[in-house]
């Protein structure tokens, strides 16, 4: 996706989230749990907002409704423009979850090319391995999930979630799942991709650092039932490398969320 | 699994020569060096750091046959255990002096399969007819079934109830039935296998087509797959080791089924074969019958053995024995 794409798109957010409310339906006569309550979030074309929170806090529900994976309750949803129920044509999102869910019979190759299948293409050899590329994992792509590691399977997770284009790039604790050198790997090269082409991303973490490493806003979220407390921009600046996570001002920006998630609890 | 550090990295540069360097099956985890890169990135030369050696070698594919070493392993304590059954009774027999109506000695069921193998061979070869024949048509209707079962709710509770009446009516009490209604010839042979192979495949196919990984469910579902996507390129290929279990416990009913319905008839098959040598108290034809069905089932099981192996290179079962 090139800059022009990202300017033109200005105008309209990549995704809506309109007073959003959610409730689980209780088990035999108890009370609905009230997951979600009037949250509304707005993710700008070419922005990338984190969502961080502790567990039950409903972000991962919230990042389910916006996938289409879960109706609210109440509230509208909008992504680039669009219900995402009444959409036709090839859907505009990409989802990374933290298990990766790849096919294990496929190659890395294979699960890549899975995504021009189900929206509707076929891709040449020659796009998949540009797309295992993107995320630096070419030279594997003839390797079944079960003959790599956890990290790079997460990177084929991402090139699939990548390639078709998505607009909207919605990430579910990504990197929750892995140990630390290989989250540290991913962050960087996520990092290094966002910056390149300017995707806008939705991003679940319950990583503070993660979150302010990676994100121009972040949103905090509290639980029971789950709603917005604060909404931070960071302001720190662009391209990123990992050292800026010793500077005075990412430590400051660390410290506000903090305070967002403990004055609330 | 241990993402291997630079330093092994370097240590192994050295002592790799070649382009793989895979460990021999049982040392643990070995390193196994990728193929050359075809062209070097940016992207590509972050890779030199700490994910160019992978630590696990790829499974094997294909049909591999155990070396000669493993196979003398496995094989001869079993082989043992049964050449010392045989010699002790032979001995039992002879030093007892058991009649042959009673007992046949070892050596007399080999000198009667061997006076007249032919006579073996064909009966075999007609019971295993029946069997694939009832297996196929069996597994069939049951995988069909299964597949609309687990789909819809409706469906599955209509069925369901049928399924289990078929399961748990003995199949001696409705074979006689079932050869009375289609006489001679394939076709009742092919029902009662068919018969009591159905309930093990229709479940396996259920669970399996429902058994899948909620991640990847997922991801087909932001991608807004339909249902027949998620069928074809997930639930099917996902249900695939609940198959080859299912076929697994088939295959033996199978051929029981095939040579009931072989015995209330008398007509043909191993089936045949048994209730004519049990008039005649013709003992070492029975035992010749029992080893031509012991040879059937080991060679079917066999069979679906490599074809698992073959299809199912990326599930964890397929590692083991």
């Amino acid at each position: 996706m090139s800059e022009q794409a990202a300017t033109v798109e200005v105008a309209s957010p990549a995704l809506e989230l309109r007073a959003i409310a959610h409730r689980y339906p209780g088990r035999r006569g108890a009370a609905p749990l009230r997951s979600l309550d009037n949250v509304t979030i707005e993710v700008g074309a070419g922005e990338f907002v984190s969502l961080v929170g502790p567990s039950g806090c409903g972000k991962t529900t919230l990042l389910r409704i916006a996938a289409g994976l879960l109706t609210p309750s109440s509230g509208s949803v909008q992504v680039l423009g669009e219900d995402p129920g009444r959409r036709r044509g090839a859907p505009a999102v990409g989802l990374v979850t933290q298990e990766p869910g790849l096919l294990p019979w496929r190659t890395a190759a294979g699960n890549v090319a899975l995504t021009h299948e189900l929206a509707g293409g076929r891709a040449s050899r020659a796009d998949v391995l540009a797309q295992l590329g993107r995320v630096g994992i070419r030279a594997f792509a003839d390797f079944h999930p079960r003959e790599l590691s956890g990290g790079m399977r997460q990177r084929v997770a991402l090139a699939r979630a990548l390639a078709h284009e998505p607009r909207l790039l919605l990430m579910d604790e990504p990197f929750g799942a892995l140990d630390e050198l290989s989250r540290e790997e991913l962050r960087r090269e996520l990092l290094r991709i966002w910056e390149r082409e300017r995707i806008s991303v939705l991003f679940v973490t319950h990583s503070i650092r993660e979150a302010v490493l990676l994100s121009d806003r972040v949103v905090v979220m509290s639980p029971g039932p789950g709603r917005i407390v604060a909404n931070l921009s960071v302001e720190l600046p662009r391209p990123r490398a990992e050292d800026i996570e010793e500077t005075p001002p990412f430590a400051a920006h660390v410290a506000r969320i903090r305070a967002a998630l403990e004055g609330d609890a | 699994m241990r993402p291997a550090t630079t330093s092994d990295v370097a240590d192994l540069l050295d002592g790799i020569p070649g382009e793989a360097a895979a460990g021999e099956a049982g040392t643990g985890v070995s390193l196994r060096r990728l193929p050359p890169p075809r062209e070097t990135s940016r992207d590509e030369a972050d890779l030199l750091d700490a994910t160019l050696y992978v630590a696990q070698p790829p499974p094997a594919r294909g049909w591999a046959l155990p070396s000669r070493r493993e196979l003398l392993l496995t094989a001869a304590p079993p082989l043992a255990a049964a050449l010392l059954l045989v010699l002790v009774w032979e001995l039992w027999i002879r030093v007892r002096e058991v009649p042959i109506y009673l007992a046949p000695a070892p050596s007399q069921v080999i000198e009667t399969l061997s006076e007249d193998p032919s006579r073996f061979i064909e009966a075999g070869s007609v019971s295993a007819q029946h069997a694939l024949g009832g297996l196929l048509l069996g597994a069939g209707s049951a995988f069909l079934l299964g597949v609309l079962m687990a789909h819809s709710r409706v469906i599955e509770r209509s069925i369901y109830p049928f399924a289990i009446l078929v399961k748990v009516t003995p199949i001696v009490a409705v074979a006689p039935l079932i050869v009375i209604w289609f006489g001679f010839g394939v076709w009742p042979k092919f029902i009662v296998a068919a018969l009591i192979t159905f309930f093990p495949m229709l479940v396996n196919t259920i669970t399996g087509l429902r058994t899948i990984d909620a991640a990847t469910h997922d991801f087909f579902l932001a991608l807004g797959a339909s249902r027949w996507q998620v069928l074809w390129r997930l639930r099917l290929p996902s249900a695939l080791p609940y198959l080859f279990a299912g076929l697994r416990i088939s295959i033996p009913l199978a051929l029981i089924g095939a040579v009931i319905a072989e015995w209330i008839r008398a007509d043909s098959g191993v089936g045949q074969m048994i209730v004519i040598a049990h008039g005649d108290f013709d003992t070492p034809t029975l035992f010749g019958a029992i080893i031509v069905l012991a040879v059937i089932g080991v060679a079917f099981t066999a069979a679906l053995a490599l074809i698992e192996r073959r299809l199912l290179f990326w599930h964890d079962s397929s590692a083991g024995p």
